[in-house]
């Protein structure tokens, strides 16, 4: 059963899921939240995840290797913030999706019927299918394209939250998956994630992990392109290098509801302020017209 | 996993200053110093992270130090394009701070060591708390520095492993040690006898606790460096066989 329930953004701007840990750039006092749509939450899964040992983390110039492992405190933790109220400084300041993950089919399920109670506080729930860094669920739970088929369903079965795949593009054509995922009637998809890749860093030492940085941005720009041209109507998150005013703005043009702004943070996280403002301006001047 | 709703709680604020270079000087080789015109509120053993614009995609952890009891500075080793840019660019530099948890020393009876790369925060550690500053470097350091800030220094490796093997019979509390990671840890394995605290240098990318990037293991799991440091106990990080006289 399809979702009748719409994404309204005040911002076409989101913070990713991953970089933006759990809202502590809130305590960065030079960004304007007011130019951010959405910010997603680190992905949360049923139980806790230490994550990988270190080293996890190495950039060069124009991409950064992460090998995190999803580290979270699971649904406990999540549970805990939440009947806290500690979350809710950040929800004061900025609508939040929540991102979720898994080990397995029955993870993905189970962490879904344990969220309901919290979902007024999300505008969305944005699944992780494609992260790169674990052994199980993430990237892998997507290899068997008709057991991930019956999860997506089941998910929707589940729960009528404004619903998004997180879908990177080592598991068959983007815009297949994407067409998956609306046929099983879902709301949106975040295209892409990080993509597999090695480097070795100036210790020496290999770190096989998920790619992001500048080089991911012609990658993402085509998958949202591909995904657009199939699929007129489902709602896009363009992921992956976006770091400019300009190439959010053709993330725009080329069929993205909303942009990600991710390991961009990383290198100032004023990006926000200037990305954000830029697209505020452009969106008005394109209402004029 | 305990640290999550703490980080949560903490609500601190981070700002982002811009700063203007009064001085760059070179400590040894390949490493400088660099002292600011404007001044912000830190204590022992926090850092910052220093943006390099366009060289590259991460902002630079730096532990923070002030000269004279009074003047904000870093020290940066060359190590790569960022390191370089924060070197020699004339523009002002953007830097995120104060980051991670204050040094706090249960007693005056210290000393720190230093490599040249961290020589700000050595500084720093030896006015305000009145201990003994020693440099350990692998070449030599520039006279000027010597002179004009009161120190031991220390080239090699052998005169390393001299240093340590006295610290470890000295009469001393604690020993403070900001360097490499090897710089540390022989550090920690040298000195039993003593109380070591280690300033970590884990490659970073958000400094704030975001990102867990900066992960160590540590003998209570795993622990990021920005948050949970980054000075640690030497023996939660390494074991060290402790000789009972």
């Amino acid at each position: 059963m399809a979702s009748s329930k719409t994404l309204r953004l005040r911002t076409p701007i989101v913070i990713a899921s991953g970089p933006g840990g759990f809202g502590e750039y809130l305590n960065v006092d030079s960004i304007d939240w007011s130019y951010v749509g959405a910010y997603t939450l680190k992905t949360i899964t049923l139980h806790p995840k230490v994550g990988n040992k270190p080293p996890r983390i190495y950039a060069t110039d124009i991409f950064m290797i992460n090998r995190i492992g999803l580290e979270n405190p699971g649904f406990v933790g999540l549970k805990k913030i939440l009947d806290s109220g500690e979350l809710d400084v950040l929800l004061s300041k900025v609508p939040a999706i929540l991102s979720l993950g898994g080990d397995s089919f029955e993870e993905y399920v189970e962490i879904t019927r344990l969220v309901k109670p919290y979902l007024d506080k999300f505008l969305a729930i944005e699944y992780n299918f494609s992260c790169p860094n674990v052994h199980h669920g993430g990237l892998s739970i997507m290899s068997d394209r008709e057991e991930w088929r019956k999860l997506l369903k089941e998910i929707r079965k589940e729960t009528d939250a404004f619903i998004i795949a997180k879908l990177g593009i080592e598991s068959g054509f983007v815009e297949e998956m994407a067409k998956i995922v609306a046929l099983e009637g879902w709301n949106g998809v975040t295209v892409i994630n990080t993509i597999r890749g090695l480097i070795i860093n100036s210790e020496g030492q290999v770190l096989l992990g998920g790619l992001s940085g500048p080089a991911l941005y012609p990658i993402a720009l085509r998958a949202v392109y591909e995904v657009r041209k199939v699929l007129p109507d489902i709602f896009i998150i363009a992921s992956g290098g976006i770091y400019t005013a300009q190439q959010a703005k053709e993330m725009l043009q080329f069929g993205a509801n909303a942009v990600s702004i991710g390991s961009a943070l990383f290198q100032n996280e004023y990006v926000i302020n200037k990305i954000g403002k830029e697209i505020v301006e452009f969106l008005k001047s394109e209402e004029k017209q | 996993m305990a640290n999550f709703s703490a980080e949560l709680k903490k609500q601190t604020k981070y700002k982002a200053f811009l700063l203007t270079k009064r001085i760059v000087e070179e400590i040894t080789q390949n490493t400088y110093l660099i002292t600011f015109e404007e001044d912000f509120d830190f204590l022992p053993g926090q850092f910052c992270m220093v943006s390099v614009d366009g060289a590259g995609l991460t902002r630079k952890p730096y532990t923070l130090g002030r000269l004279n009891k009074m003047e904000l500075a870093i020290s940066v080793k060359i190590a790569g394009k960022g390191s370089e840019y924060i070197v020699k660019t004339n523009e002002k530099l953007n830097v995120l701070a104060p980051l991670g948890n204050p040094f706090i020393p249960e007693s005056n009876n210290g000393a720190v060591i230093v490599a040249p790369s961290c020589l700000a925060e050595g500084i720093h550690l030896s006015e305000r708390f009145d201990i003994p500053l020693i440099v350990a470097s692998k070449t030599e350091l520039n006279e000027k520095f010597v002179k004009k800030f009161k120190m031991r220094v220390f080239v090699g490796n052998d005169e390393y492993l001299n240093l340590l093997s006295e610290l470890n019979h000295s009469a001393f509390d604690w020993i403070f040690v900001s360097g490499s990671r090897v710089m540390e840890e022989l550090a920690v394995k040298n000195m039993p006898n003593k109380v070591v605290y280690v300033s970590l240098n884990e490659y970073m990318a958000c400094g704030i606790g975001a990102c867990k990037g900066c992960a160590v293991e540590t003998v209570h799991g795993i622990k990021h460096v920005c948050t949970d440091g980054p000075v640690f106990r030497g023996d939660n990080i390494w074991q060290v066989q402790r000789h009972s006289d």
